[in-house]
């Protein structure tokens, strides 16, 4: 349960907190952009110098970001052993008992580490200081131009919000479910092969079946309170960019010409 | 064999932020035989404190003995399912948990998991069927086809079929109609009284517990804060009153009439007691 | 002019049985009405169809004398408010705030008035503590009682209850009776209340009872309650003040009132020290 920590909301009132969610979507992906640029490491250099800053500006701790980490070393490792058998470009480090290693092994995997690494460090400003809410009318509107070939934005935008809305309270059902199953003694441990597989439609089957019921439900409750697929709702919560947003988009552009010009 | 709680303390997600102890310094032993309430506010432990009793939940420190059983911390109980056996946990909304084709093997899933040859565990549900209140018919259906009172009946013949000693059942009455309630109540009251099981119930209703239960463990804040005699827990208002629960009936009329002046001096628990004392009273 | 008026209304969802069989029945204008019966009686059922959520069989249903169609479904739903039994169900935003505005959006309220509309009501329910808390952190009484914020929010003149308290606690089950009781009597509301609580249907001005999809009586409590053999068979339970006087005159104490508990204390105490 720890784990779920990396990303998750944190409610605080920080430069990046305020700003618009649309724009940060959009800040989000320039600078997901600029990290696939080969602007080598000197590139790498400035987007991670750019990053930091908005760390500090979001008030994460470097060290979270570290912890969250952690699961990453075993892949970067694997990665690292792969890419040494295999690449044979470029000079050779060293060469003990007939294993050769070259620079662009080295060089391959920490390309790599670093793109991972900023790019989770990135979505992770995003999500940490935006409300999932926010998110979704960011996303909303950002999706909107799109409703001319058809795009539903704003069925998306509620049917987002409501799976959000509903994780917590599908937790807590399967916690109860998987407590009364074990009460009539369900063992997902133990067992034989059929065993295994009633125990685990025992969890699913229920699970499914509330769920669906919830739906009709919740259906219900949204009809009966004037909600209408596909007619027009005002909406309560209106986005306004302020000049926080002029300022992180001046800073994600200019970044990204320096990035592009770097690569050329 | 007793069950009893020993210093217990409970503590959800340990060491992080969101920790939150949920039972505190818990010493309680419950009486073996007898239909116990276990009352108290949303919030105050109930359902923390049954979830102990099968290892759903391990205290965070002291000790809870269950039959022979003891559960600490320290180290992990071995041999979970022959615990769970005995100590049949039945939980809110029950109708919830059923997901077989059928009414019958739905209720031979649990005798099927604790290694009941299947011919026995078939004897088991039909019986278990017929002691909930449904007849044979039922066996063949789909328990998604039958009404919610039904459902809810099924579910609990799931747990009957495992023949546990101990039931402990977690608001088992909510939501159902007046009769359908009743009919419940009465289900726990034979199993008790005929198959001399030992029944925990966690509940809302002062009615149940005024009329159905002999002892009553009063939970606040994580902390057993009374545990008596049912006929002597509703001999004062004030102790009810305490924890925010509705008076039952009978003790909202033995108040106000003993504020107009009757004078009543034998314990009641049954509206018969009452009737009974108010006619002595009346002809005197 | 009834805000509910039904008249032989029917309604099957698999064309064999009716589970509302030729149901007729009026709710007066201001009146806190009670519908009661067993379950799979057919009462949430009515609800349903009231606001059009499910389509009639056969009959007719009158809001405020206009018909229920599928023309004026959307002005219907603007005159009655229902509140139903799971308070997570019926939670749609993701705070209270958002959940209360969620009504408002349907009916294309101006978003720069919604704020004040939300204060509002928020307070009426007593909610303005929590109006950025989620869900999950709320109890269900309190759920419950944003349920009806919102509900409240677009101005209903009914306002239905499908066992809006079946699902809650002591404590939330008495906040919300009180809640509505205020609403009744404050602000005048027509309340239908589905329950299966005797004592709320005492204290009602009429109540229906259903049985096996009709309504089998149709009164004031004072005269429907009080007959507990007939309670039984209708699979419900007497109130307690009832059994009480039956066992009484079982034992030759025959008392005037036998369904308010404060007359009949009164009455007792009376005979009492008459001997």
């Amino acid at each position: 349960m720890n784990n779920i920590a990396l990303g998750r909301y944190i409610p605080l009132n920080t430069f990046t907190h305020k700003l618009d969610p649309r724009f940060k979507i959009l800040g989000m992906l320039i600078l997901m952009v600029s990290v696939f640029f080969p602007s080598g490491f000197i590139g790498y250099g400035v987007i991670a110098a750019f990053v930091f800053i908005a760390l500090l500006f979001t008030k994460i701790s470097l060290k979270m970001i570290l912890k969250s980490m952690k699961p990453m070393i075993f892949m970067l490792s694997f990665l690292f052993v792969i890419n040494s058998l295999v690449i044979r470009t470029g000079y050779v480090l060293f060469n003990i008992y007939g294993f050769t290693l070259y620079s662009d092994a080295v060089f391959q995997t920490l390309y790599i580490m670093v793109r991972l690494t900023l790019m989770i460090i990135i979505t992770t400003l995003l999500t940490v200081s935006t409300k999932p809410m926010d998110l979704t009318l960011g996303i909303e509107d950002l999706l909107s131009p799109f409703k001319r070939i058809g795009l539903p934005s704003h069925e998306i935008a509620m049917m987002i919000s409501i799976a959000l809305r509903f994780i917590p309270t599908l937790i807590d059902e399967t916690n109860r479910i998987m407590k009364a199953q074990a009460s009539r003694g369900v063992d997902l441990k133990e067992g034989s092969f059929k065993e295994k597989i009633m125990a685990i439609l025992s969890l699913i089957v229920p699970l499914f079946v509330s769920s669906f019921q919830r739906a009709e439900e919740l259906a219900d409750a949204m009809e009966a309170r004037g909600y209408v697929v596909a007619q027009h709702r005002t909406r309560y919560k209106q986005l306004k960019p302020t000049y926080r947003d002029t300022v992180m988009m001046g800073g994600v552009l200019s970044l990204l010409g320096v990035i592009i010009w770097l690569s050329l | 064999m007793p069950i009893a709680f020993e210093k217990v303390n409970f503590k959800y997600a340990p060491n992080t932020p969101f920790a939150y102890e949920a039972l505190k310094n818990i010493d309680l032993a419950f009486e073996m035989g007898k239909v116990t309430a276990i009352i108290g506010p949303t919030g105050s432990g109930k359902s923390t404190l049954v979830q102990h009793l099968n290892a759903l939940l391990l205290p965070s420190e002291g000790t809870v003995l269950v039959l022979d059983r003891t559960i600490t911390n320290k180290h992990k109980p071995k041999e979970l399912k022959s615990l769970r056996q005995r100590v049949g946990l039945v939980f809110q909304f029950p109708e919830y948990q059923l997901f077989e084709e059928t009414i019958l093997k739905d209720i031979m899933f649990g005798p099927l998991n604790f290694k009941v040859p299947e011919a026995q565990a078939k004897v088991l549900a039909m019986n278990a069927l017929k002691l909930v209140g449904l007849d044979e018919s039922f066996a063949e259906k789909s328990p998604l086809d039958i009404s919610g009172g039904q459902k809810r009946r099924v579910a609990i013949a799931g747990i009957l079929a495992i023949n546990p000693d101990v039931l402990v059942l977690d608001e088992p009455t909510a939501g159902l109609d007046p009769q359908g309630s009743k009919a419940m109540m009465e289900l726990f009251l034979r199993l008790n009284k005929e198959n001399g099981k030992t029944i925990l119930i966690v509940t809302h209703d002062m009615e149940h517990v005024i009329n159905y239960c002999d002892n009553v463990v009063v939970m606040k804040d994580g902390e057993v804060i009374n545990h008596q005699r049912v006929t002597d827990y509703f001999e004062r208002k004030t102790q009810v009153e305490d924890i925010q629960m509705n008076l039952p009936q009978l003790l909202m009329f033995k108040e106000a009439l003993l504020d107009g002046g009757f004078e009543f001096k034998q314990p009641m628990r049954y509206l018969e007691d009452l009737a009974e004392a108010i006619s002595k009273e009346i002809k005197r | 002019m009834n805000p509910i008026k039904v008249n032989h209304l029917k309604f099957s969802y698999d064309l064999e049985t009716d589970v509302v069989n030729d149901v007729s029945f009026t709710v007066e204008k201001g009146s806190y009405t009670t519908l009661i019966g067993h379950n799979g009686s057919g009462k949430s059922t009515i609800a349903k169809l009231l606001i059009g959520l499910l389509e009639k069989g056969s009959g007719e249903i009158l809001i405020d004398d206009l018909e229920l169609t599928e023309a004026n479904l959307d002005v219907i739903r603007r005159k009655i408010g229902i509140v139903f039994q799971n308070p997570d169900n019926q939670f749609i935003g993701a705070t209270v705030r958002d959940d209360i505005a969620f009504g408002l959006e349907n009916h294309q309220v101006d978003p720069a008035l919604m704020d004040d509309i939300i204060n509002n009501y928020a307070a009426r329910v007593d909610m303005s503590k929590y109006l950025d808390q989620e869900p999950t952190r709320l109890s269900g009484g309190q759920k419950q009682r944003v349920a009806i914020a919102g509900v409240l929010a677009m101005k209903p003149e009914i306002l239905i209850l499908d066992e809006a308290t079946s699902m809650l606690d002591p404590e939330g089950k008495s906040e919300i009776n009180a809640l509505v009781n205020a609403l009744h009597k404050e602000y005048g509301m027509t309340i239908l209340s589905i329950t299966h609580d005797i004592e709320e249907v005492k204290k009602s001005d009429h109540v229906l009872i259903m049985f096996d999809g009709k309504i089998v009586k149709d009164g004031l409590p004072s005269e429907i309650m009080i007959d507990e053999k007939e309670m039984i068979s209708l699979k419900l339970d007497a109130p307690f003040s009832v059994k009480l006087a039956n066992a009484l005159k079982r034992r030759g104490i025959v008392l005037k009132e036998t369904l308010d508990t404060e007359r009949m204390v009164a009455e007792l105490c009376l005979l009492r020290s008459k001997k």
